[in-house]
């Protein structure tokens, strides 16, 4: 069973953004671009695992709809381009999960709707890829019936690698992602531990790498 | 030094010469006048005695008395009136003396029948001395009468100490009301001081209060004046960088959702592999948001240049709405609205080119405003320019604030539309240079109607 979420969202060019990358990781969607629309719709319909919520919407805005979430229980991402302290503490105080500031990089949004959805325990915690299963909660990984062992930070980067299969992810989120912003080891860190990957789960052809992009687990 | 203090001391020393100056001459002036009160009564005294005597003499004494007679007689008549301290001589010889001293050597050149008299020390007691000289029976007799004056000197003396302490207690009352004075006027001085060094600090709502009608006064009123100019100006610069502030804050805003699309979509185009009419999707939000960012700089562009001054100059109205037409007329009549144009003058003082952006902006927006078939009114006539639609109208609280950057009264349909947000704000910038002003009128539902009142020439000059 895939999740569903709902993209609230007025500028057309975002909404339909959010909207492909999330039907392309798998995830179902119901996209709207009026608040009034949104509230309506949820009295039909509230059957939805989380929101991405603009804020300046036309018609009820994100903090009006706030009130509507939370009657259905559906965990909320706030989306804006409002910088501003003030505006994040009063998202975040009155029920958001998350908050997420424009610009932003496609797959940090996933990231924090996986994590928002996994909190909830809205996920599954068990990823397949091929003969490969990955078992998050405990972190362990198997290759046909034989278990594999991982260093911490290749099981790390297996999950995402498998979370996002067939995308290539740019090597700068992986480092941000398991090494963390403050790591300065630089990208040859990731190199290492992509080929030790391949090695131990033979993904020499799947586990590509994408010259000066990043690296992409592949499902051909 | 503090100018109390300067006027004080100045004040002070000629107090104190004047003063000194006074009881100078007050105190000469009756020393003198004791002093020859005493000198006449003693002459006065010594002519009563020295006639008295020589009367007597006369009387008693002739050619030819014996020589020890005539002396005791002599004696007698000189003992007989010399009541007070005398000195009686003949010929060097002291007949009679009750003094301690001889005076005779006090008068070297005493001569006969005259008076003289002679004020001085002796033996440490001042004495006032009148003699005269006699001339009686071919013997010539000096008659002296002494009188000592010490006590009139030692109350002179104290007369002169009490002018100095009363001169002293006077310059001292002087010197203190002098102070009292000059503090009591100079004290607007110190609150202009105080006044100007709050306004040094910040406060620029800081008045001085002088009750007083003098040139402080006057001074405080022009000081006033300055610290009104100071305010204007600092509130001025304040709201000038303020407005500047919230021009860039909302720029930054402005910029933040196409970047979002260009980041995203380029990302997404990047590292999937996604079906191809979403690719083509992509490509076009790509391609749209960066028009729409050129289209942003474009705007901005126009209204950076537009801070330069312009030059205006009479130019043709029915030329400026002609221009006008063939820039508008296809798109409106492609959205089937009807544009009406009169004009019933010649010319105005404006920058041409800048006017018809002006215009199409405006006519922009009504267009935006109006559905299909509706009429869009342009007018001219003496010292306006009219735009009038008939569209949705503006709601009356937003009609304030519609000429701020990138303020839009319907922010998704006016984005849709292709709308900057800036469109009015170079409207009202436009209108500025021109020294017009921008008159909006509105309903709601019943639509928009726009004045650019431009100055009247003839009431500018006059």
């Amino acid at each position: 069973m895939s999740n569903k979420i709902m993209v609230i969202e007025d500028d057309e060019a975002i909404s339909d953004l959010i909207v492909n990358n999330l039907q392309y990781t798998g995830y179902e969607f119901a996209a709207f671009h009026n608040g009034n629309d949104v509230a309506l719709s949820l009295e039909q319909d509230h059957s939805f695992d989380l929101a991405i919520l603009d804020i300046m919407l036309p018609g009820k805005d994100g903090f009006e709809l706030m009130g509507d979430m939370k009657k259905y229980h559906i965990p909320v991402i706030y989306l804006t381009a409002k910088t501003d302290i003030s505006s994040k503490i009063k998202g975040l105080r009155e029920g958001a999960e998350d908050y997420i500031v424009k610009p932003f990089e496609v797959l940090e949004l996933l990231v924090r709707v996986e994590k928002v959805l996994e909190r909830f325990g809205k996920l599954n915690r068990i990823l397949h890829f091929k003969d490969i299963t990955v078992d998050l909660d405990n972190r362990s990984v198997t290759a046909g019936n034989e278990e594999i062992r991982l260093q911490p930070l290749e099981f790390d980067l297996l999950s995402i690698l498998v979370k996002y299969k067939n995308r290539t992810i740019l090597r700068e989120r992986l480092l941000n992602e398991i090494w963390g912003t403050d790591f300065f080891g630089g990208s040859r860190t990731v190199d290492v531990h992509i080929s030790q990957l391949r090695k131990k789960l033979n993904l020499h052809d799947e586990l590509k790498t994408i010259a000066k992009i990043g690296y992409r687990l592949e499902d051909v | 030094m503090k100018l109390w203090m300067k006027i004080t001391l100045i004040c002070t020393a000629v107090l104190t010469l004047i003063v000194s100056v006074c009881c100078a001459l007050l105190f000469v002036y009756s020393r003198d006048r004791i002093l020859s009160v005493a000198t006449e009564s003693t002459i006065a005294q010594q002519e009563n005695l020295a006639s008295s005597f020589s009367q007597m003499v006369s009387y008693y004494v002739s050619e030819d008395t014996g020589l020890i007679a005539r002396r005791s007689l002599v004696l007698y008549c000189f003992q007989r009136f010399a009541s007070d301290t005398a000195v009686l001589k003949t010929e060097g010889e002291t007949l009679y003396s009750n003094v301690d001293f001889d005076p005779d050597n006090l008068f070297p050149s005493l001569a006969q029948e005259q008076q003289q008299t002679y004020i001085g020390v002796v033996h440490g007691r001042n004495v006032l001395i009148a003699a005269s000289q006699e001339s009686l029976l071919s013997h010539r007799y000096s008659v002296f009468i002494i009188r000592d004056i010490t006590e009139t000197y030692r109350s002179l003396s104290l007369m002169l100490w009490r002018f100095i302490l009363i001169g002293a207690i006077g310059v001292a009352i002087g010197a203190l009301l002098v102070v009292l004075f000059v503090r009591y006027f100079t004290k607007p001085l110190k609150s202009l001081e105080l006044s100007s060094r709050r306004i040094a600090q910040g406060e620029y709502a800081e008045r001085v209060l002088i009750p007083t009608k003098d040139e402080i006064a006057d001074l405080a009123e022009d000081f006033n004046m300055m610290a009104q100019a100071v305010q204007y100006n600092y509130r001025q610069l304040k709201e000038m960088t303020e407005r500047q502030q919230l021009f860039i804050g909302s720029l930054t805003h402005e910029f933040k959702t196409p970047l979002t699309s260009l980041i995203g979509h380029s990302e997404t185009l990047l590292c999937t592999d996604m079906p191809k009419d979403v690719i083509n999707h992509s490509l076009l939000h790509i391609h749209e948001q960066c028009e729409w960012l050129e289209r942003l700089t474009q705007k901005m562009l126009k209204l950076i240049a537009l801070q330069e001054t312009v030059s205006l100059n009479q130019e043709s109205v029915p030329n400026l709405l002609e221009a006008l037409q063939d820039h508008v007329g296809e798109s409106l009549r492609n959205r089937g609205l009807y544009l009406n144009v009169k004009c019933s003058i010649e010319t105005l003082c404006m920058d041409s080119d800048l006017m018809l952006s002006l215009l199409i902006n405006l006519v922009d927006n009504a267009a935006k405003a109006s559905s299909e078939g509706q009429r869009i009114d342009i007018t001219a006539y003496d010292q306006c320019l009219e735009v009038v639609d008939y569209g949705i109208g503006i709601p009356q609280e937003e009609l304030q604030r519609i000429t701020e950057p990138f303020y839009r009264v319907d922010k998704s349909r006016s984005k849709k539309m292709g709308g900057s947000g800036l469109g009015l704000a170079l409207v009202q910038k436009i209108a500025d240079v021109h020294g017009a002003s921008l008159l909006f009128d509105s309903v709601l539902g019943l639509g928009t109607h726009v004045r650019i009142l431009f100055r009247d020439n003839k009431s500018f000059t006059s």
